[in-house]
């Protein structure tokens, strides 16, 4: 499974309504080329915190759907949000980690014990209640009923292949102020949150 | 046999802290304790009006805060000295990068109140106000627990699009356990 088929099987087949947040590289580029949607919090920038970012927005929105677009690259540097998602539990909240064992928007290189790593053990040994993987879009397309309305923190490893070699260079048109407004903004008209005050900020 | 003595409960300036923080608005907590924080900490821990968010790296804390900003809701992230030098690059490429508001409400290590035995503070004070300079980042130092203006800090940090790293000396930790008096 590729990372843009297991997206494009996400994106047409289980994504209706959550509120997505992804992290950088592969992820946040390949999402945005198959979405291109206010809904999702593309972050291109402060490696690991997309996991934290999306727990704190879960724990304050609770009747927001919150998915977390994780990768194993980023999620190998901010470890420690397992722990704080176990200890908060919130059931709103959906954490995927894309695992290729590579920076693949570098060129592939190769994460620290790639060939070893469990990472649906470790969300377990974390506390993470439910603990799903697929590792091609049979497998992923199974899924579906699990998560179009999960009823407890969820953990889904996505296993897809890396492609040596290949670079995924940024192509998102925007940077982070518009991020901000058009994300906020889209929560306030869609969910009815108050992200900005009356003077805009 | 003598029964246990009853909880006191939280100090009257920790009580104090805890209602600014409501009063502010404030519904998420994102914390990792040194010593001079954990009265804060212990206060926000045991008070139900707050989602108290334990971190296992302050980075996460930083996270946290912006979700949180997101959901429509004032957050503080609570930390050291040490955890706010671990955190420049998220205070850097995601609040400044983004505009996205912080408070954070930090120790201010490593100076003249700082206790003999914690010589290694030191180096945090020397650097951390360098730091958050360099960063463009505004950091009130709080003496007196009746300046920890959180509603006030807030306020700023959404006009300014920044975040504000309030540090509080070690006079505001006595106020907060309640031996000012005694402290001499």
């Amino acid at each position: 499974m590729l990372a843009a088929d297991a997206y494009q099987c996400l994106a047409d087949e289980v994504w209706r309504d959550q509120t997505v947040v992804s992290s950088l590289g592969t992820t946040a580029n390949e999402w945005w080329r198959i979405t291109r949607d206010d809904r999702v919090f593309y972050m291109n920038s402060s490696m690991g915190l997309a996991a934290s970012f999306g727990l704190g927005l879960a724990l304050a929105a609770p009747a927001l759907k919150v998915w977390v677009l994780d990768s194993d690259g980023s999620l190998a540097m901010n470890l420690g949000a397992l722990l704080t998602e176990g200890a908060q539990q919130p059931a709103n909240l959906t954490h995927f980690v894309l695992s290729n064992g590579c920076y693949q928007a570098i060129g592939g290189h190769r994460i620290v014990n790639a060939e070893r790593m469990d990472w649906a053990a470790l969300a377990r040994a974390a506390g993470i209640p439910h603990v799903l993987s697929a590792s091609s879009l049979e497998e992923l397309r199974s899924l579906r009923a699990a998560l179009a309305e999960p009823d407890t923190l969820t953990f889904v490893v996505l296993e897809v292949e890396g492609v040596p070699g290949e670079r995924k260079p940024l192509r998102i048109p925007y940077e982070g102020p518009e991020m901000k407004y058009r994300f906020g903004r889209g929560l306030e008209a869609r969910h009815g949150l108050q992200v900005f005050g009356e003077y805009g900020y | 046999m003598q029964a246990d003595a009853p909880d006191p409960g939280p100090s009257a300036g920790v009580k104090a802290f805890c209602d600014d923080l409501a009063g502010a608005g404030v519904k998420v907590v994102a914390s990792l304790p040194d010593d001079w924080v954990v009265p804060l900490i212990d206060g926000v821990a045991g008070d139900e009006r707050f989602t108290h968010v334990r971190v296992a790296r302050e980075a996460e804390a930083v996270g946290v805060c912006a979700g949180a900003f997101f959901g429509g809701v004032n957050s503080v992230a609570i930390m050291g000295m040490a955890g706010v030098l671990a955190v420049v690059h998220e205070l850097a490429t995601l609040n400044l990068m983004h505009g996205i508001p912080l408070l954070v409400i930090s120790s201010h290590r490593g100076h003249a109140d700082e206790e003999p035995q914690t010589v290694y503070q030191v180096v945090q004070g020397q650097v951390g106000a360098p730091v958050i300079q360099a960063l463009g980042i505004s950091q009130p130092v709080v003496a007196r627990l009746a300046d920890l203006d959180v509603a006030g800090f807030l306020k700023h940090s959404r006009i300014t699009k920044r975040p504000v790293i309030a540090t509080i000396t070690r006079d505001v930790v006595h106020e907060l356990v309640g031996d000012a008096d005694a402290r001499g």
